[in-house]
């Protein structure tokens, strides 16, 4: 299984989101069960980017994402999600925006 | 903790133990222990474990072997799960396939259930809490002194009532709230394509076992990865990297200390750290405490934890209520290193490798924020 292929089965199987498919092999597109921020509406189409933890992500590496999403789409998306693969099996989730945001009331 | 679970999960480490009854003067007595004897063999033939290791996982499949593994000593970690592996079952549910409650009526839940089901509950809450607040704003600026003391009564309510439903029991919340099994659920394309006929699906799961358990089993109790000899595994782990600094060994060291004082040993990721520690295990308490291993002095393929790490990671770490420990690993001289590693490689058996290990030595700090106004006495 490739990471792609873990981080797949992770979030169809565990996280249960929908139309989850990959996008030019190299990052993950699919509806999250419920909105994955407050501010977001329910069908916010998310991109994930699965990582393995022993991997350094360099800020231009990120803005590499950013910039492929955006040729393949024609769309530049407001944030990607990092799927980290660690050596347990367990996959963690965390959001990549570009530039400052304002942070949500928790 | 139900007596069931209890003796589900009564062997810390995978060690199989032939009970006998007692045998007296009586001959009957002597077919009975040989009849036991031979019952109990074959049951432990069936507890033997292989480990597969492929595209860089190490894996126990099948749920007979996957529970063998996690029941003693909660080694691996489900891969669609939070820890014990239960996604097959859940999703049986989910699907409605099984019932919620078996044969006399007693729940079926699994931990991953549980937390599902308090958390909606806690989330309606926190959205009629928020609708009231912003009504208690309104009112505030507006200047309408007795209906904002109804709203702040009725803020006060829920919250007294929110204190009794998380004492509620699950059983009468999903009574009340959720659709029993037997419903047809809606199923999304990935659930469609997990059916095997009407009544069966495919289990997704394994059991993905971190590299120091792999090696753990292996040395330990003999356990079978490939076809891999134990010189082989550790080379593996190594990432073929045999230097006596390499980060595996580090880790390794550390597992196999608080293992073997008896701690259940599980990874510390989701905390910012290498490992927690359970005193029994995660079906009976949270982590005591989360432990960052330490080199003794900076080694070439592991990143260094700089002191402002260190800080806030123990504020991590200390957010979840643990204690954080620095475990720090002594390295033996290259020459001893080497020495031993070549006798090892000679020689692949248990006592090589604890011969290598032996070289190593920890020692641990227990690491506390301090505050001089709040920790005076």
């Amino acid at each position: 299984m490739s990471l792609l292929d873990v981080v797949q089965t992770n979030l169809e199987h565990f996280h249960f989101w929908t139309h989850v498919n990959i996008l030019d092999d190299f990052v993950i597109q699919g509806y999250p069960k419920e909105s994955l921020t407050k501010n977001t509406a329910q069908d916010t189409l998310e991109f994930v980017y699965p990582a393995h933890i022993s991997q350094n992500l360099s800020l231009s590496d990120i803005e590499g994402i950013f910039n492929r999403i955006d040729r393949l789409l024609g769309v530049r998306p407001k944030r990607i999600v990092i799927g980290v693969v660690t050596d347990d099996g367990s996959v963690v989730y965390y959001f990549a925006h570009e530039g400052l945001i304002k942070p949500s009331k928790v | 903790m139900s007596k069931k679970q209890s003796k589900q999960y009564d062997r810390p480490l995978p060690i199989n133990i032939i009970n006998l009854p007692v045998v007296t003067h009586n001959p009957i007595s002597w077919i009975w222990c040989l009849g036991s004897y031979v019952k109990q063999w074959f049951q432990l033939k069936q507890s033997v474990v292989d480990i597969q290791y492929c595209d860089g996982i190490f894996k126990v499949s099948g749920s007979h072997y996957m529970n063998e593994v996690w029941n003693s000593g909660f080694i691996g970690k489900g891969i669609l799960s939070r820890s014990e592996p239960t996604w097959l079952h859940r999703t049986r549910r989910r699907l409605g396939l099984d019932p919620l409650f078996d044969e006399s009526g007693r729940l079926l839940l699994t931990n991953e259930e549980t937390v599902q089901i308090r958390r909606e509950e806690r989330k309606k809450f926190k959205l009629k809490r928020e609708e009231l607040e912003a009504q208690e704003n309104y009112f505030k600026t507006t200047g309408d002194m007795t209906s904002l003391q109804k709203v702040t009564k009725l803020k006060r309510i829920l919250i007294e009532d929110n204190k009794q439903l998380q004492r509620k029991p699950l059983r009468e919340l999903i009574m009340e709230n959720y659709s029993v099994a037997g419903d047809k659920k809606e199923q999304t394309r990935a659930d469609s394509a997990l059916f095997i006929d009407e009544t069966h699906i495919k289990d997704l799961e394994y059991l993905q076992l971190m590299p120091v358990e792999a090696l753990f089993l292996s040395f330990c109790f003999g356990s079978k990865v490939n076809d891999f000899d134990l010189f082989q595994l550790f080379q593996l782990c190594m990432n073929r990297s045999l230097e006596v600094d390499n980060s595996f060994i580090l880790l390794y060291m550390v597992y196999h200390h608080y293992k073997s004082h008896g701690w259940c040993v599980k990874s510390g990721t989701k905390f910012g750290s290498d490992f927690l520690l359970y005193r029994r295990g995660p079906p009976f308490q949270h982590a005591e405490f989360a432990v960052l291993v330490q080199p003794d002095y900076k080694p070439s393929d592991s990143p260094s934890n700089e002191w402002i790490d260190i800080s806030a990671i123990s504020r991590v770490v200390g957010g979840v209520n643990k204690t954080l420990l620095l475990t720090y690993v002594t390295q033996p001289t290259k020459d001893a290193f080497q020495q031993a590693l070549t006798m090892f490689s000679e020689s692949p058996t248990p006592h090589s490798l604890r011969n290598l290990l032996e070289l190593y030595h920890i020692d641990e700090f227990i690491y506390r924020r301090w505050l001089p106004s709040r920790n005076r006495a």
